[in-house]
């Protein structure tokens, strides 16, 4: 009889003590108000104060990138900031003093301009709101179910273009005694930043998380770009991620694929959120530096690394390459910075550069 | 004799006792664990037809109005309402108040994918009591709306 009871208390043992193996507890929490998107975090922690710390100090991140970065308003007058890109845009030629944050940021925008042959270039604000606004207004027009812009329209965007003088190096960087400056050497160079600044929060985010020994965690930034450490509900720790089909159709379904990822960053550059049709073609928001023009060489670039800081920036970049730059540029570089990339053709087709994750392409 | 009966009885209590708390314990871990997964989407329904009035998509954060509620031209309003600043869907129920047909307030919160009936007119408000679901169905009737969820193994979507 005892060995009955012990043998009871044991398997009532078992069974409540695999119940208590996770003592983190899963927060969720998502911020609405910055960089023109929904930011939704997912992490698990011991306490809900450790919660709140993580919060508190993730929403002051994309706070500031956000103020810092915008190219839409003013700082606001009790700012901490001392610029925005909003004022700097104001202010062409003169030599305006910037915080520090700003400054790493547009510095290492000026290195991935570098690593990438000016195919992503902060300095063309210019260009793309030419092609931003014909989007918007189209997109705008509930009348127009085909999206597809006149001649007129197209040929307007095309002069437009073509009178913008795209100089080269107009951003002059330099400090002294711990000052830090910005001059936009241009009459009518404009910055925007809609393309790193983002990515570049998520990583400093990324960076704090891990260091603060999280390690269940997501961070999904947008509908096309998430930051992932382990996932706590499945072995391994894997997330599994769907490729959204640029091109969805009844009979293709919704998703082209799907990759299992875990500590890392994947983000898409696509161009089948905002477009405008004209001729049977995408024109779309990601404009390229070289040509003024957005691109027809994919309908999605989807990238995956370790940093997420450059990830936007570059499959930015690599949006606007040829296929054969795009793959001469893998050759030299994916090495070197952990990337590995999926693109979705502009003829459909699916072409990989991976190295350790696994992508399973869907039939049909 | 008479305590050899009564060391049976302790011994079947005892029994009954731990069988009722592996069952209750069970029971417990089942109701923590069993929902775990998460919902890719909730669809909206309206009436006995399946094809849902309104998809909401947890995995992109969009709210797709599938078509159109039927509706007499008594109502002015065009269901289903979409209000995306305070993320609530409205449509048309069928239970009327003095002749006129009732709406149904449903929140939804893309952070923790989940549902909620804020707002119905009902004799016992049987489905704004359930609260927030993020697996559960929540029907509300006489009203003939329900919701529904797509559970699936999918994490993200880029």
């Amino acid at each position: 009889m005892k060995k009955g009871i012990s043998i009871c208390i044991l398997l009532i043992s078992i069974i409540f003590l695999t119940a208590c193996k996770k003592t983190d507890t899963l927060y969720e929490f998502s911020f609405y108000d910055y960089m023109d998107t929904y930011i939704s975090v997912n992490l698990y922690t011991d306490s809900q104060e450790k919660a709140d710390e993580h919060q508190t100090y993730i929403e002051d991140v994309y706070s500031e990138y956000h103020e810092l970065s915008t190219n839409y308003e003013p700082l606001k007058t009790d700012s901490a900031y001392l610029e925005n890109i909003y004022s700097i845009n104001q202010k062409n030629n003169q030599v305006i003093e910037i915080d520090y944050d700003l400054y790493v940021l547009i510095q290492k925008s000026e290195e991935i301009k570098t690593l990438t042959d000016g195919y992503f270039d902060i300095s063309v604000g210019e260009v793309v709101n030419i092609w931003k606004n014909i989007i918007l207004d189209v997109n705008g027009d509930e009348e127009n179910t085909t999206k597809e812009i006149p001649e007129t329209v197209f040929q307007n965007a095309l002069t437009q273009v073509s009178e913008i003088e795209l100089e080269s190096n107009v951003i002059e960087l330099s400090d002294t005694d711990g000052h830090y400056y910005i001059q936009v050497k241009s009459t009518h160079a404009q910055l925007d930043l809609g393309a790193i600044s983002k990515g570049y929060a998520t990583q400093i985010v990324y960076e704090y998380l891990v260091e603060q020994g999280v390690k269940y965690f997501s961070i999904s930034a947008g509908s096309s770009s998430i930051a992932v450490g382990q996932n706590i509900k499945r072995d391994g720790g894997v997330f599994n991620v769907e490729l959204d089909n640029p091109v969805k159709n009844e009979i293709a379904g919704q998703a082209y694929g799907m990759i299992y990822v875990n500590d890392i960053g994947v983000t898409t550059s696509g161009n089948y959120e905002q477009y405008v049709l004209y001729q049977g073609l995408r024109y779309h928001h990601i404009v390229s530096p070289k040509t003024k023009l957005p691109m027809q060489y994919y309908h999605t670039v989807t990238i995956l690394g370790q940093d997420l800081g450059i990830l936007d920036a570059v499959s930015t970049a690599l949006f606007s390459m040829p296929a054969q730059v795009l793959s001469d540029w893998i050759a030299l570089h994916q090495e070197v910075l952990g990337i590995e990339i999926i693109q979705f053709n502009y003829d459909t087709t699916i072409t990989t550069y991976l190295t350790d994750t696994v992508f399973e392409e869907y039939s049909g | 004799m008479s305590s050899k009966m009564s060391m049976k009885n302790k011994r079947d209590l005892l029994l009954v006792t731990l069988l009722f708390t592996i069952l209750g314990g069970i029971f417990i871990l089942f109701r923590l664990f069993a929902f775990q997964g998460e919902a890719s989407t909730a669809n909206i329904y309206y009436g006995t037809s399946n094809n849902p009035v309104v998809t909401i998509d947890f995995i992109n954060y969009r709210v797709i109005r599938n078509y159109d509620q039927q509706v007499s031209n008594d109502y002015s309003d065009n269901y289903p309402i979409i209000d995306e600043a305070n993320r609530t869907v409205t449509l048309l129920g069928d239970y009327e108040l003095n002749g006129v047909r009732q709406i149904v307030v449903i929140e939804y919160n893309f952070g923790n994918k989940s549902v909620q009936i804020i707002q119905e007119q009902s004799p016992n408000h049987i489905c704004s009591r359930e609260g927030i679901s993020t697996s559960f169905p929540l029907i509300c009737l006489p009203n003939r709306i329900r919701v529904e969820f797509d559970m699936t193994d999918v994490d993200f979507t880029v």
